[in-house]
């Protein structure tokens, strides 16, 4: 009988060991986004009111796993880094109801300050791998709007000015293998003023196997995924 | 004896662990306001030509409920257009690149997602979701207590998403499947 408890208290613990380590072990996998960007920001208000780059389609195209991965312009609004508008490519979206890691499209977001998170599908042609696509975010006539290939796309009411301006590879699931994408023509518009990015306070932010570098510093770059 | 109280012991522990885990975390929800838009009048746009939208409905629910540790509940959806979108539910949006007059669906979830709980949606690329967790005040700014849907009516594509800190509550649209889509 003592045999047969010390039996069933091993199952028991056996089980409750894996009832805690895997979730935690699928969530660490699964529920976190991952970033290899540049971005560039102040400390000392600066009236940036807009951000620009042009972005090559994945070529060629890679794989997503699961979830979703985006090569995106952000620029923030409201002075903070809470909320933005960004616009981009995404590997992946939904398809007759259900989330397709297949479709391949533009699309552009918003977060306003209040934590309202709004994306849609653009209507403008994805075109092929390798294709060029230009980005633009700019506050004109009282709102932020957003462009590709000087197309507008839609907009958003949201607070002056940005302080951050990024861009960069962002995935949703670790695994996905996202391979080097090509960003150039990094601009940000300050007082209605096209320029680059030089001059300004910049940064790299990487997670764990993700990358960024610059091919040209604060004018063009590489992102990727090793996996 | 002294085995018996062990396997006591040992399924309240088990029995507690579950509870935690099913919480999916033990940071309480915060308080949320309730938007109440059923007062909005909007003209009766169906047509047998539609999408049906119920199927992709109940695969919205199912989907959320893989991805959060809260439960989904109270599925609503809306026949409307671009233009009374734009009037009444994204109010801060300027014309999209889409006809105004299009019709669309506006599905919407009840469900509470934390940071580390949107995993299909960006949080602007500053906000690392795993130190948002660590974060009281980024948990309560991400923290989300609403998913909504954009479809166009017409072919059943997906045109938008996102969720909302608040809960919208919609006009009635009898085109819902009742067991999809308990109303107010």
């Amino acid at each position: 009988m003592r045999i047969h408890l010390k039996k069933v208290l091993k199952v028991l613990l056996f089980i409750l060991l894996i009832l805690i380590i895997l979730p935690s072990v699928i969530f660490a996998a699964n529920n976190f986004n991952y970033f290899g960007k540049g971005y560039i920001y102040w400390n000392t208000t600066k009236h940036w009111i807009g951000g620009a780059a042009i972005f090559a389609n994945p070529n060629p195209d890679y794989v997503v796993q699961s979830q979703a991965a985006n090569h995106t312009l952000w620029v923030n609004t409201n002075n903070t880094d809470t909320s933005w508008n960004e616009v981009g490519y995404s590997k992946g979206w939904y398809l007759n109801g259900r989330w397709d890691t297949t479709v391949r499209t533009l699309y552009y977001a918003w977060c306003y300050p209040d934590g309202t998170y709004y994306e849609y599908r653009s209507s403008y042609p994805v075109g092929s791998p390798g294709a060029t696509h230009s980005y633009k975010i700019v506050y004109e006539y009282g709102a932020w709007r957003i462009y590709i290939d000087n197309t507008y796309q839609g907009g958003s009411t949201q607070p002056l000015y940005a302080k951050y301006i990024q861009v960069g590879l962002e995935s949703f699931y670790h695994g996905n293998s996202c391979r080097v994408v090509y960003s150039s023509g990094l601009q940000v518009n300050e007082d209605g003023v096209w320029k680059g990015w030089s001059g300004n306070l910049s940064s790299i932010y990487q997670s764990p196997g993700y990358h960024f570098s610059w091919v040209t510093p604060l004018y063009s770059s590489n992102d990727w995924n090793e996996y | 004896m002294k085995a018996k109280w062990r396997i006591v012991l040992i399924l309240v522990i088990l029995l507690g662990s579950l509870l935690i885990l099913s919480s999916g975390t033990s940071i309480p929800a915060q308080a949320y306001e309730i938007r109440n838009l059923s007062w909005i009048k909007i003209p009766d746009y169906s047509s047998p030509d539609l999408f049906p939208i119920e199927k992709t409905i109940q695969e919205i629910m199912t989907r959320t409920q893989n991805e959060v540790a809260d439960t989904p509940q109270n599925p609503q959806c809306l026949l409307l257009k671009w233009s009374d979108y734009i009037r009444y539910i994204n109010t801060g949006m300027i014309l999209p690149d889409r006809q105004l007059d299009d019709l669309i669906y506006l599905v919407t979830v009840d469900v509470i997602r934390r940071p580390w709980e949107a995993p299909s949606r960006s949080l602007g690329g500053l906000i690392n979701p795993e130190a948002a967790k660590n974060d009281p005040a980024l948990v309560e700014r991400f923290t989300s207590h609403q998913d909504f849907y954009i479809f166009d009516a017409k072919t059943g594509e997906a045109l938008g998403f996102g969720s909302t800190p608040y809960v919208m509550i919609l006009p009635a649209f009898f085109s819902c499947p009742s067991e999809t889509s308990s109303k107010p």
